[in-house]
């Protein structure tokens, strides 16, 4: 796994160079937003990490860039942003990034992250028809989620959505998308309509720390599902 | 650029427009006449504050009621006349004037002989000429006395004066006549017969004008006091010989009709109360100011006009360094100054100013300058207000477009700038709490961390890192209160309260455990919409449920809930705690405040609950504490969404 990271401090991009060589990764280090877009457009990379402040070209330039030329083959992008505001969130969400991560960087987080983003590509297929988190079991080809062995009654868009997250835990869902994999063949969909299921599935899946989860709203502009982990 | 210059430039060209307007006022007032009646009250004030001597040297001998009940009713016989004249030239007069026209034959021949007579003897007499306007067709005669008293006279003169055209007779033509100015005044020909002719003779001739009026050397009078001031004698007693014959020895008699209802009377500035002066007495008038010289010249309509401007302009030297109320105080004294001066002017210099139009340039110098300065104060203003706009772009006040701005008052635009103000007041506080902050809760853990360092080099991390995330979490909670402060209600989304809360709880879920607390959430199962910023709504609920979890007692519950009431929403964090006292209430919400737990801990910055307040009054709420029953109950309140 290959993985272009941008970053203008030399000495915090030494400290998460050596964690992700630890876990396994190949690194190649820019601490230039122009280099690292040439770079990224002409070799192959699995996934990239932007710093947003950067002298010449910043985060979202190199992001916006590198989505021209490379289109659909745009490995994925997660920003590590020192500001965390609302505003800057939904900015960095808006010209394409994956996930973000606000500084200072931890390296659990980094990783799980890292892990997240880069089961995307087809790996999806990959699920298995059945997944056990303790209580809850989930089987995939059957549509059912059942908790103690119970089966939870869930509407068919629930379900959809349901199903979609326990595909992509960890990894950040923004409400468009939500919208286009869950509701794609409903037109003029209320963005309310995605809070309501959201909150409906907490409650009635139980997707709270007690039970291991952590269902993340991120500003209301998208959501990630996390395992707890120091569940009991 | 300097302002410095820029700000002299504005002010010449202030200057320069008060000064256009002013010469423009005073020019225009001044050539046009349309304020003279206030020349004449000026005028006619300076005649009565300003007498001249006391008169001597004439007497008028009165045609009064005394004399008409005494000799019988008017027109006497010329015969009467003829033995007062001798009667008079016998007490060696300087010289005699009538101020009465003899311009008819008498019905009887002998009359007219024994007067003509009686002229010719004294050979000291002096006649009137009338120059009148026949009733009918407006046309203008001379009207000599009869050819053989005229002959006999030793002069003829003039007893016409110039009324102004508010019918007051202030001044007098020194020659006048059909064709050519030729005719002198009666008391210039008293004068002359006398032996003492004036000095301010009129020198060359008036242009012929073929039969019409020529006038020349035009005069204005000195009265010497209201009507009876200049002494008076009534003819009957002169005609009876009552009166010793020194009275008239070397003094100029002039004989009139001062009887009510007879002669001519004249409105002058001294007669007061509606009392006009008889004719013979203008006429003795006249005499007086002419021997003494006091005869005012009015200045050249040039030199008038030329005069009004630069007196109008005075003003100006002042006013731009006066604040307000001294330039008022400065303005008034310049115009009662120009007025007494103008009144003053005929008496010391026999020249007369008409002042309105420097009057007027003085009076309007003030309100001008003080538009122009308004103007400048309004701009300023309006610039202010575009900076203070830029700098803080809403205040609440701020009209959105410019057009809404021109249409504001003066008063609000100030109103507008104090509140901006105000504005500013507040954020220089903040900042200097920031400085505060900074200067003492920032940098004492990280002087702790740097001293440890220093001390020990190779020290573990353990030790270090509790002050430095102490030092980190300071940080992020001062920037998250700027961030509440600055919170707009304007740009405020709707959104879901109750993911909101379950997201604060999962938050505060791991620290909970930890104390063996447990979160029990009593929400509703549907979702609650707010409008408001869900970093900020979740920051504090979380503020909140840390709070609980720091002072409830270990194991023992936290609950977080929802209500909803019709017109509010309000979500509660409740904790089993001892009661707090009023006082402890009354401090939680303010900054920098902490319990006793507070104090002691090494995390509490003290902005917690000060944060919560903030943000439940940026969304229009509120914040607030109860306690009942051992248990301690912290809430928000907001405003129901409307739809």
């Amino acid at each position: 796994m290959r993985i272009a990271y941008l970053e203008d401090d030399a000495e915090a991009a030494a400290t998460v160079c050596a964690w992700l060589r630890e876990a396994g990764y190949e690194v190649e280090w820019f601490n230039s937003g122009a280099k690292c877009a040439r770079a990224v457009s002409n070799e192959p990379f699995d996934a990239c990490l932007f710093d947003w402040m950067v002298p010449d070209l910043s985060g979202t330039d190199v992001l916006a860039r590198l989505q021209i030329k490379l289109r659909q083959s745009m490995p994925p992008v997660i920003f590590a942003t020192g500001r965390d505001s609302e505003e800057d969130v939904v900015e960095v969400l808006n010209v394409g990034a994956d996930d973000y991560i606000v500084k200072p960087l931890s390296r659990p987080i980094l990783l799980a992250r890292l892990q997240a983003v880069l089961r995307r590509k087809g790996n999806v297929a990959a699920t298995p028809q059945t997944q056990e988190f303790g209580r809850l079991v989930i089987d995939h080809g059957r549509r059912q989620f059942s908790l103690n062995g119970n089966v939870i009654v869930l509407t068919e868009r629930e379900t959809d959505l349901a199903l979609h997250f326990f595909q992509n835990i960890g990894r950040l869902l923004t409400r468009n998308h939500l919208i286009q994999v869950v509701w794609s063949l409903t037109p003029n969909i209320d963005t309310r309509t995605v809070d309501v299921h959201v909150s409906t599935l907490r409650r009635k899946i139980c997707l709270t720390p007690e039970f291991g989860w952590r269902l993340v709203s991120i500003y209301g502009h998208g959501y990630r599902l996390e395992r707890q982990k120091d569940s009991a | 650029m300097n302002s410095r210059p820029y700000r002299a430039l504005r002010l010449d060209e202030e200057k320069g427009i008060v000064a256009l307007l002013l010469v423009f006022i005073a020019l225009s007032i001044s050539l046009s006449g349309v304020l003279e009646r206030v020349d004449h009250l000026v005028a006619d004030i300076g005649q009565r504050i300003n007498r001249g001597p006391a008169p001597e040297g004439i007497v008028i001998v009165a045609v009064d009621e005394d004399s008409l009940g005494r000799i019988g009713r008017w027109p006497w016989s010329r015969e009467v006349h003829a033995r007062l004249l001798k009667t008079l030239c016998g007490a060696g007069p300087a010289v005699i004037g009538f101020d009465m026209a003899f311009s008819e034959h008498s019905a009887d021949v002998r009359e007219d002989a024994a007067l003509v007579a009686a002229v010719a003897d004294c050979g000291r007499v002096v006649l009137p000429l009338v120059i009148e306007t026949s009733g009918s067709g407006g046309q203008v005669l001379e009207s000599p006395p009869i050819a053989d008293l005229a002959e006999a006279a030793a002069g003829l003169g003039r007893v016409s004066v110039r009324l102004d055209e508010d019918g007051i007779a202030r001044s007098v033509d020194l020659r006048e006549g059909l064709g050519a100015a030729a005719w002198p005044l009666l008391a210039e020909e008293l004068l002359r017969v006398a032996g003492r002719p004036p000095e301010p003779a009129v020198t060359g001739n008036a242009p012929a004008a073929g039969l019409g009026l020529v006038r020349q050397g035009l005069r204005r009078l000195a009265f010497a006091g209201p009507p009876g001031t200049i002494p008076n004698i009534s003819y009957a007693l002169v005609l009876e010989g009552k009166v010793p014959p020194e009275f008239f020895a070397g003094k100029t008699v002039l004989v009139g009709v001062t009887a009510v209802g007879l002669g001519d009377f004249l409105p002058t500035p001294v007669s007061a109360h509606g009392q006009p002066m008889p004719g013979v007495e203008v006429q003795a008038n006249a005499w007086l100011s002419l021997r003494d010289g006091r005869l005012s010249r009015a200045l050249p309509a040039f030199g008038q006009s030329i005069l009004s401007v630069l007196l109008a302009l005075v003003p100006l030297l002042w006013l731009p360094r006066l604040m307000p109320l001294p330039g008022l105080l400065a303005c008034t004294l310049w115009v009662l100054v120009l007025g007494l001066a103008s009144t003053l002017l005929p008496g010391l210099f026999q020249v007369w100013f008409a002042p309105t139009g420097a009057l007027f340039g003085g009076l309007s110098a003030f309100p001008l300058w003080s538009w122009r300065r308004l103007e400048a104060a309004r701009r300023h203003l309006d610039q202010e207000l575009l900076q203070l706009r830029s700098i803080l772009p809403r205040n609440g006040m701020a009209p959105d477009s410019p057009d809404e701005e021109r249409l504001m008052g003066f008063e609000q635009r100030i109103a507008w700038v104090q509140a901006a103000q105000l504005r500013m007041q507040h954020l220089e506080e903040q900042r200097k709490e920031a400085l505060a902050f900074i200067s003492h809760d920032l940098r004492s853990p990280l002087a702790s961390a740097v001293q440890r360092l220093e001390s020990e080099p190779l020290c573990e991390s353990e030790k270090l890192l509790p002050t430095l995330l102490r030092a980190q979490t300071m940080a992020q909670n001062f920037l998250k209160l700027a961030r509440a402060e600055a919170l707009d209600q304007l740009q405020m989304k709707s959104l879901e309260l109750v993911s909101v809360l379950h997201q604060a709880a999962d938050e505060v879920y791991v620290l909970a455990r930890q104390r063996g607390q447990s979160i029990d959430r009593v929400m509703p199962d549907g979702p609650v919409w707010v409008r408001g910023d869900f970093d900020a709504l979740e920051r504090c609920t979380i503020n909140l449920l840390q709070n609980a979890v720091n002072y409830a007692p270990n194991g023992t519950p936290i609950s977080i809930g929802l209500d909803q009431a019709a017109d509010e929403i309000r979500f509660w964090v409740e904790n089993e705690g001892a009661e707090l006292g009023d006082e402890q209430i009354s401090q939680l919400f303010q900054r920098f405040s902490r319990g006793d737990k507070g104090k002691s801990s090494a995390t509490s910055s003290g902005l917690g609950l000060y944060y919560v307040r903030t943000v439940a009054e940026k969304h229009g709420g509120r914040a607030g504490v109860e306690c009942a029953g051992g248990k301690v109950r912290f809430w928000v309140s907001l405003p129901r969404e409307k739809d």
